[in-house]
């Protein structure tokens, strides 16, 4: 679905990614792992096209990320900040229905439809009137979610998913990405949360001083606790 | 006895000073549209996302010239050397609207840039997700959220304008500052006079004040960030 070939982000002097090879599979639920600063932000900002000036290749279905045009771009790929970036002056329903009516065209009707019908499956149809700063963490990134999926895109990339969240916001995250993964949509994350990361995955990444030292495909049998992706979640569990 | 008297002088003199805060309130407004338009442009073109080296330098010089003279200086050098340097002959209102929008310009220019960049920049991220133009980003995710960041400062620049427009009785413009001087050398008592002119004044900015206010009050739901 996404991949990104030999992938190297460098800013002024430094290297920030290097030689990343990744594969995001349709429908599967991949992570980036890593210490803080390792490049996890960076590499899933490479993938939204967020970051131009990288060396390499990231192609979404063969082609170049940056030779979609905005209306395929919001389709292939959509992404969940680690602070949500909510617009905070538009209430719940207006964050989901503008981007459709700006980026898409739609028809104001039909976005509120689809804004409606979306906050609905997650839960925030008593919320849809309220504006961002009026709800909790997990609210805010459940709207975040909406905004992102009423755009239908076949990809979406979470940023430390969990970071802001209770253990009981975190399992109702668990169960949100798990229902995504099956509808057909891809998900990369970047996480530090060893429940997230062991209850959900089909892929691991170990990103380290901006290059993948590990990887791990879960179809391929348990965890080896003593590669270095089990030496890490080892060390965040303790 | 200073209250009766002022009371006396300004209904005496009622219909010339209502004239003379008619043309304050005009002139100050058409320096604000002035300063609003292209202050705004400029704000947009030097915030931190769209800043250019092509244009960055101009408006950067611009600022830098027109903050660091007195408006004086200003209104001098239009109303009395710029017609040298272009043959264009301009009346007093004429180079009072301009002086004063000039220097309007770079004022706004900064209250914008600072307020634009007071916007986290995730929102400009966000809005590039969400497949926004950088138009429609500014327009409306980024402006909005300004305004609300702005509107003190902006508020602030609106009553220094109107109060600076008391400098143009310098080129005999006849506002409510040149009017009260006439007034003050034909009755010779200046206190009285004075003393109802800054009564003029006083009003005419609380009323932009309290109008601010309540524009503050609309704006106030929703916009925290967290």
């Amino acid at each position: 679905m996404i991949t990104t070939k030999n992938l190297t982000l460098k800013f002024k002097q430094a290297t920030i990614l290097q030689n990343i090879s990744v594969t995001l599979h349709k429908g599967h639920i991949t992570a980036f792992i890593g210490k803080s600063g390792a490049g996890k932000t960076s590499l899933l900002k490479c993938l939204a096209n967020l970051y131009h000036g990288f060396s390499g290749d990231a192609l979404y279905q063969g082609k170049p990320l940056n030779s979609l045009t905005t209306q395929q771009r919001v389709h292939a790929v959509g992404f969940v900040f680690q602070q949500f970036n909510l617009f905070p002056h538009l209430t719940v329903v207006q964050n989901c229905v503008q981007p459709q009516v700006t980026a898409l065209g739609t028809s104001q009707q039909q976005a509120q439809k689809k804004a409606s019908e979306v906050l609905a499956c997650l839960g925030l149809s008593a919320c849809e009137h309220v504006y961002p700063n009026q709800l909790s963490g997990g609210q805010q990134q459940r709207v975040a979610i909406a905004r992102a999926l009423v755009l239908e895109p076949q990809v979406l990339l979470f940023d430390e998913p969990s970071s802001a969240l209770d253990p009981q916001a975190t399992q109702a995250l668990a169960q949100v990405l798990k229902d995504l993964s099956k509808t057909g949509i891809t998900i990369g994350l970047c996480s530090h949360d060893v429940v997230l990361i062991k209850e959900l995955l089909d892929c691991v990444y170990l990103i380290d001083g901006g290059t993948v030292v590990d990887q791990h495909y879960m179809s391929d049998g348990a965890l080896c606790t003593t590669s270095l992706i089990g030496q890490f979640l080892g060390k965040l569990e303790e | 006895m200073t209250v009766s008297k002022t009371c006396a002088v300004m209904y005496a003199w009622l219909p010339l000073i209502v004239q003379g805060t008619v043309m304050t309130v005009v002139v100050s407004c058409c320096a604000l549209l002035i300063g609003l338009c292209f202050g705004v442009i400029f704000g947009i073109g030097n915030c931190n996302r769209l800043k250019h080296v092509a244009w960055n330098w101009f408006i950067n010089f611009y600022v830098v010239v027109i903050r660091g003279t007195p408006v004086y200086v200003q209104v001098l050098i239009v109303y009395y050397a710029l017609p040298d340097v272009t043959g264009i002959n301009l009346n007093a209102l004429e180079a009072g609207v301009i002086a004063l929008g000039c220097n309007s310009i770079a004022y706004v220019t900064e209250i914008v840039r600072g307020g634009i960049n007071t916007v986290p920049g995730g929102q400009w991220d966000a809005a590039y997700v969400l497949g926004y133009s950088q138009i429609k980003t500014l327009a409306l995710v980024i402006l909005p959220q300004t305004l609300k960041n702005i509107l003190p400062a902006l508020i602030n620049e609106v009553t220094a304008l109107l109060k600076e427009s008391s400098i143009l009785s310098a080129i005999g413009l006849l506002e409510v500052m040149r009017v009260a001087i006439n007034i003050s050398e034909k009755t010779l008592d200046p206190m009285s006079v004075y003393l109802g002119i800054a009564l003029i004044y006083l009003g005419l900015t609380t009323s932009i004040s309290l109008v601010a206010k309540k524009i503050e009050k609309m704006l106030e739901v929703g916009h925290d960030y967290h």
